[in-house]
């Protein structure tokens, strides 16, 4: 009963295979509704499960319920890219069951209670990840990214798990939340600055940035679109185990550490993409700014009390979902640009508002949401991220959240400006029926996102008074 | 719910007046005229119920409208308007209609420009009477994307870099006043325990916090505030802005779009701390805080008065020139608040919307000439002798620049009349033998002494600019200019039909403006 969802997936993936191997060629629309399906149907399951015992390795709470679901429903904006980018070549069936499978070990990170499930998870979801990333086997780039991943993903599970094994010496025990012992300070700080640093690899937080605009800029567009919006979300939930659970009482240690990067993040991050004239190198550089106003939530949830760290939460589960809606619509619709024009050189999106209205208004309206301009998504997340670091006394960190935002608007700006213009020519884009449709209801939700915010408030509180 | 028509009805047209400009782009502009016309006709009719009711009272909300939004951190969807938003939001009204159909000359893109001016004008609608600090947020940044396309579309010459720095300007300014934003709603969590972004609430629950917070709280919002409605030396936006943006985006960004800033920092600061006193019963701003922060609007105030007006008088640009003057008549707001008694805030929002009315129309104006000249020219050094080729432009040109330059009868003097009496009034600016911090050498008397001075300078640039571009010799710039088309002359003479009947019946709005004063006013 309580891997339902997971034995869903597994089944999913399975059925995935089968269907590939017996149609071969009419495989690609089956695979696809396949995948959707058992996306859907594990979320469901995902609720069903919810409060469910399962000894003390393992709680399925809020933070499960949440995390769980925003990798599903996200990957399935990863099938409809995929279905589009991958249409004419290689079988979708095994690129799907790999997003199946990263889609458990995403389960398992947001159930655990204890190091090991916690990081079996994160394997579960790398491991399929460098082989998504290298699927196109042929083409040098997409092989260079899948390498360079795998090298410094390996380097960083390296870290993390030496972290782990310090942890174990500082606390005695692989449980997490656990005291740190007597006399072992100095292991808890070696334990903490290692997982710190293996932790901002997998996330992208500066200076261990440096894979991010290459693999953003070499894979092919669905892989990043599952790595921006499923796979990201999944490395934050590891790390919000790790600090908000694994750590909960380490606190004074771990808020100035990660109130640095977070500075780093978003003043680089912000600084490095103006000068960007790649449209994913554009949202490379903003993911990363992007993951350092998340990574201010870490800073505000650690230093406050029940009140900071309930807004504190707010602000962090506001700004994944609408990460999720926001990135998920801007990829997928600089995949349909570059489907056409081959390069997503800056200067292919001019006149896009003329050529192709959709597609234009939907990347136009999740760049506005990424500024953070209300009432788009990306403005409750980054209100509530900048409130709980008032509350919590780092009203510095919020003024760089400021500065970072101020400096977002100059490129993604940039490249509405573009849009608006007159095209060079009336070249209409080849259009794709269901990922207009993705990007008129992504673009619908992101505008809607006003809605949702009191649920999403309610779990956030939950999620707080579940946390030790 | 009667509000929430005025909201609801142009954001639900934006998408359709968008579909139907790419069908037949002549019935975009007549569906949001006529959208525009009904939610002016309506209004009207509740201004007008207001007005005629003679037990309205002006300093409680009227047409409230409240709904639990996200209730776990005290978010509520609140709208409703009373003495300091009504004028406002009939202004509003008023210069979208007249600028809807001064856009009749647009023919490029016309389903997107009718669609942003309707998400435009709900989202000017949304600021003046949100009732909720968050709400209020979302319509205040909501403005921007709509202005932004404005003028990077159907803009100048150098629309896009005016684009981009207004955007980035305004935004950056907006996000410092939301730190302060979020001062007010945690001190009011501190102070009371209760969560809630409702602006009531707020009033009532700051009552206690120290008035040192409560300084902070005045500069961080003065910043965003002051950075929209603009005062040197936040101002550099706004020319380039103004004179690169279309005629009716410049009327609405002048009639309205600055009136957000003042009406924010009345409502915000001046209004919501209006209540709050210390131990001994001394209210906020006349406390020493409170002075001090007098002062130095007060100052700032007096400097974006006279120096733009010096920078207006060397402007060959009309269009330049009427920007800078609107600057220095914003100042003459900052002034009014400044002077913190009865004429000088009545002075200060009468200011509001004596130059929602004027500004808007002299813009128009400005476009009329552009339109007709041959090289499309605003130089008033190039263009002459309007008043040959086009009798009534030039006639209405004459009128909005006197207006605008403070001739008695019209509404521009009574707002300054009454600022300056207000200053002359204010027992610190004049009795106090303080020496002026800024200047020590010179008592605080320097202020409303130099602002009043400045009035000539103003009257020397609209005259200098009357004689330019009406009366001199007819240049060729003018040769095939035919007079104006009605739907390019009618919106200013309504305009200018205001203008009369708020200078010579100022009481119609001075009453209600009075009598909300009165409520935040110690007594």
């Amino acid at each position: 009963m309580t891997w339902l969802p997971v034995s869903v997936l597994f089944l999913g993936i399975i059925l995935i295979l089968v269907v590939d191997l017996i149609f071969r060629e009419k495989a690609k629309v089956y695979t696809v509704i396949l995948s959707v399906l058992t996306l859907s149907f594990s979320s469901l399951m995902v609720i069903q499960t919810k409060g469910t015992n399962a000894g003390s390795m393992f709680f399925f709470g809020d933070f499960y319920v949440f995390f769980s679901i925003v990798g599903l429903l996200s990957s399935i904006i990863v099938v409809f890219s995929a279905w589009k980018d991958y249409s004419v070549e290689l079988d979708l069936g095994v690129f799907f069951s790999l997003l199946l499978l990263a889609n458990a070990g995403g389960i398992l990170i947001a159930a655990s209670r204890n190091f090991i499930p916690l990081y079996l998870g994160y394997e579960l979801v790398s491991i399929p990840t460098y082989a998504m990333i290298a699927f196109k086997k042929k083409n040098r780039s997409s092989a260079e990214s899948g390498l360079k991943i795998f090298l410094l993903g390996a380097l960083s599970s390296a870290i993390i798990i030496y972290g782990l094994a310090m942890y174990y010496g500082a606390t005695g025990t692989l449980q997490m939340g656990g005291d740190i012992i007597n006399h072992s300070k100095t292991l808890a700080i070696a334990a903490l600055v290692l997982i710190t640093v293996g932790s901002s690899f997998k996330i992208g937080l500066v200076p261990f940035h440096y894979w991010i605009a290459d693999v953003y800029s070499g894979a092919s567009v669905s892989v990043v679109n599952f790595l921006s919006a499923s796979s990201k979300k999944m490395a934050f939930a590891f790390v919000f185990q790790i600090f908000f659970v694994g750590m909960s009482s380490w606190h004074n240690s771990y808020t100035y550490l990660f109130a640095i990067l977070a500075t780093f993040s978003v003043i680089v991050g912000n600084i490095v993409a103006v000068v960007q004239d790649r449209l994913l190198r554009i949202i490379a550089y903003s993911t990363i700014a992007q993951a350092g106003y998340i990574v201010m939530g870490i800073v505000a949830y650690g230093e406050g009390n029940t009140f900071t760290k309930e807004l504190a939460m707010k602000g962090i589960l506001f700004h994944i979902t609408a990460h999720v809606l926001m990135k998920g619509a801007a990829i997928a619709a600089i995949l349909v640009v570059i489907s056409s024009t081959k390069s997503d050189h800056i200067n292919n999106f001019r006149g896009l508002f003329h050529t192709s209205p959709i597609t234009a208004s939907a990347l136009a309206i999740a760049f506005f949401s990424l500024m953070g301009i209300p009432p788009a998504a990306g403005f409750y997340g980054k209100f509530f991220l900048f409130l709980s670091l008032v509350e919590a006394g780092y009203e510095w960190l919020a003024l760089i959240g400021i500065i970072g935002s101020a400096i977002s608007i100059y490129y993604y700006g940039k490249v509405i400006r573009i849009m608006v213009d007159q095209p060079e020519s009336k070249e209409k884009l080849n259009s794709f029926t269901p990922i207009n449709v993705l990007l008129v209801v992504l673009t619908i939700l992101t505008l809607l996102f006003g809605i949702f915010t009191q649920d999403l408030a309610i779990i956030a509180e939950n999620i707080v008074a579940q946390n030790p | 719910m009667e509000l929430l028509y005025l909201l609801l009805i142009p954001i639900s047209l934006a998408l359709p007046t968008y579909l139907v400009g790419r069908w037949k782009p002549e019935f975009a502009k007549y569906l949001a005229t006529l959208t525009i016309l009904v939610t002016t006709i309506y209004n009207f009719i509740l201004w007008f119920a207001d007005f005629t009711n003679p037990s309205t009272n002006y300093g409680s909300f009227m047409y409230n409208y409240t709904k639990s939004w996200v209730p776990s951190v005290g978010i509520y969807f609140s709208v409703g308007v009373d003495g300091l938003s009504m004028p406002l939001l009939v202004l509003t009204q008023l210069v979208f209609l007249v600028s809807v159909v001064s856009s009749y000359y647009i023919k490029d893109q016309q389903g997107t420009y009718y669609a942003l001016l309707l998400v435009l004008l709900t989202g000017v609608t949304g600021t003046f009477i949100a009732l909720d600090l968050f709400l209020f947020y979302i319509f205040w940044e909501l403005v921007l994307v709509p202005m932004f396309f404005m003028i990077h579309i159907w803009g100048g010459p150098n629309r896009k870099y005016a684009a981009i720095k207004f955007f980035i300007f305004t935004h950056l300014a907006s996000l410092v006043m939301l730190i302060g934003l979020f001062y007010i709603y945690l001190e009011a969590y501190r102070n009371s325990g209760q969560m809630s972004f409702l602006l009531v609430d707020l009033k009532v629950n700051l009552n206690g916090v120290s008035f040192k917070t409560l300084a902070l709280i005045f500069w961080l919002v003065f910043i965003g505030f002051v950075t929209k409605f603009p005062q040197v030396p936040v101002h550099t936006w706004l020319p380039d802005a103004h004179v690169q943006a279309p005629s009716p985006g410049s009327a609405i960004l002048a009639g309205l779009l600055l009136k957000m800033g003042g009406y924010g920092l009345i409502r915000i600061p001046f209004w919501l701390f209006a209540d709050v006193v210390d131990e001994s019963g001394q209210h906020f701003f006349d406390s020493k805080e409170g002075h001090t922060i007098r002062i130095i609007i007060g100052f700032i105030g007096m400097v974006s008065m006279v120096y733009p007006a010096f920078i207006a008088l060397q402007q060959d640009d009309l269009k330049r020139m009427i920007a800078y003057s609107s600057i220095s008549h914003m100042g003459v707001v900052l002034l009014g608040l400044a002077a913190y008694n009865e004429w000088g805030i009545n002075g200060a929002m009468y200011m509001m919307i004596a130059h929602g009315v004027i500004s808007p129309g002299l813009f128009l104006l400005s476009g009329i000439i552009e339109h007709n000249t041959k090289s499309h020219t605003r130089d008033m050094s190039k263009v002459g002798g309007l008043a040959h080729k086009m009798p009534f432009t030039a006639a209405l040109f004459v009128f909005m620049a006197f207006a605008s330059a403070g001739l008695p009868g019209l509404a521009g003097f009574v707002s300054e009349f009454n600022v300056f009496i207000g200053l002359f009034a204010n027992k610190e600016l004049m009795a106090s033998n303080d020496k002026f911090f800024i200047f020590p050498f010179l008592p605080y008397v320097i202020i409303p002494v130099l602002a009043v001075l400045s009035i000539i300078v103003t009257a020397g640039y609209y005259l200098w600019a009357i004689q330019k571009v009406i009366f001199l010799e007819q240049t060729d710039e003018l040769e095939n200019s035919t007079p104006a088309k009605w739907w390019e002359i009618q919106p200013v003479f309504i305009l200018a039909i205001f203008t009369v009947i708020l200078g010579l019946f100022p009481n119609t709005v001075w009453m209600v403006l009075d009598s909300w004063t009165q409520t935040i006013l110690p007594h």
